[in-house]
């Protein structure tokens, strides 16, 4: 279910922003624009899939402690 | 683009709200147990020559945020890793913030639903405010704090019942040193996150007097909070407080005017989302800005749906439960230290260096 709403939303994102920044701004604005959505359509993605990424602050973490 | 500005009044509010911001729910109350208040009024205290910093850079760059700073004092390429950090840095607290932001809300009351739906939900405000524009941003935070104000008034007139006053007794347990090392870490969450006020400078009318903005914002934040941190103390008891995860709804659950009037807490759960949005929003701001600033693009509202996004992913992955999340706030002085003091004073040694070898170069 989740995954649905995901796409739903990204289509809606796609079909009322996208189209209308790509009428108004360069095109290099809106590649930058499409290369940043998509990123966050697959993790997004990844999140309601369930798949397991480590927490950049466990390295972090690992860093602050001197391990 | 055109140049967007906000008024001195909505700086001074838009700090308040975002000091508040989670700090209204979950901080404030560390180990110094009675003392806090303690703490946290030397905590200002450590503040102000830090804050001093801040409002040189501002008043040396006029119209120019830490990105525009940065790169014209060290050059494109440290000024853009200087940026990266800030970005990561705001995506940081963007992460702990939506994520405090959705516990408490799954917690109170959506404990089935997904997290992240919770967040996209959420997520629609600030997108849709930084896409108005900062003037939009400034008059909606007067909005809020009014109402947000009128809710805090109303838990101080119900206020906690003073025959548990003793609770705040005796006022002092520890020594300086433990007051002082507590106040640092007071300091460090929420005081010292204002340096990212630095990333939106640019929106900053020219000409105001800052050192009167930060006075009477940080003020009045530390007021509210230490008001905040007593009322807890009052109404919980030190015990108590230390195993609250939300110390304020709980404290709040319990005032009451005696059988007549109860359950005041859903003005805890309005004003933390009135807060934690502002908070929120200003964070998105700072990283649509940045990006904005590493790929030069010509207007950063068109990033904030997709960076919203990614904000939400991290607020995802990076804890397991609010509890990892509490006990890696322990950690966050020694990440907070390089963007709240050391960039900033590297900032402001550099330029007071190189603006009088400008000058006689020139001679």
């Amino acid at each position: 279910m989740q995954v649905i709403i995901i796409i739903l939303l990204y289509l809606f994102i796609i079909r009322f922003d996208l189209m209308v920044i790509k009428k108004r701004e360069t095109k290099r604005d809106v590649i930058i624009y499409s290369v940043f959505l998509g990123i966050s359509f697959i993790f997004l993605l990844l999140v309601v899939l369930d798949v397991k990424i480590p927490s950049p602050l466990i390295a972090m973490e690992k860093i602050i402690k001197g391990k | 683009m055109e140049r967007e500005t906000i008024s001195s009044r909505e700086i001074i509010v838009i700090i308040i709200m975002f000091l508040i911001g989670n700090s209204i729910l979950m901080g404030g109350d560390s180990v110094a147990g009675k003392g806090n208040w303690i703490s946290i009024v030397l905590g200002a205290l450590i503040s102000i020559p830090i804050i001093l910093i801040y409002i040189k850079i501002i008043n040396d760059y006029p119209g120019k945020n830490i990105f525009e700073i940065s790169q014209e004092l060290f050059g494109k390429i440290i000024g853009n890793i200087i940026t990266i950090l800030f970005i990561c840095y705001a995506f940081y607290l963007g992460a702990e913030t939506t994520r405090v932001f959705t516990e408490f809300i799954k917690i109170v009351s959506k404990p089935e639903t997904p997290q992240l739906m919770i967040m996209l939900v959420a997520s629609v405000i600030p997108i849709y405010l930084i896409r108005s524009g900062i003037k939009t941003i400034g008059k909606w935070a007067i909005i809020t704090m009014v109402i947000g104000s009128v809710f805090i008034l109303i838990t101080f007139i119900l206020g906690p019942a003073l025959d548990k006053l003793q609770n705040i007794l005796p006022l002092i347990e520890h020594d300086a040193l433990f007051y002082l090392k507590d106040a640092v870490y007071f300091f460090s969450f929420p005081i010292g996150e204002i340096v990212l006020f630095l990333a939106i400078a640019d929106t900053f009318k020219k000409g105001e007097n800052f050192y009167n903005v930060y006075l009477y914002g940080v003020g009045l934040a530390i007021f509210i909070i230490v008001y905040r941190v007593l009322r807890n103390l009052i109404v919980l008891g030190k015990e108590m407080l230390k195993f609250s995860v939300f110390p304020s709804y709980i404290s709040l659950r319990m005032i009451g005017v005696g059988g007549f009037l109860t359950s005041v807490e859903s003005i805890a759960f309005i004003n933390f989302l009135l807060f934690g949005f502002c908070k929120a929003v200003i964070l998105l701001l700072v990283i649509c800005k940045g990006v904005k600033h590493i790929f030069n693009i010509n207007n950063y509202k068109i990033l904030v749906i997709p960076l919203c996004f990614i904000l939400l992913f991290f607020g995802c992955i990076n804890y397991k439960n609010v509890i990892q999340l509490f006990e890696f706030q322990k950690n966050y002085p020694y990440i907070s230290v390089w963007f709240q003091i050391v960039i900033p004073l590297l900032i402001l040694i550099v330029s007071r260096i190189k603006k009088p070898f400008k000058k006689w170069l020139k001679n």
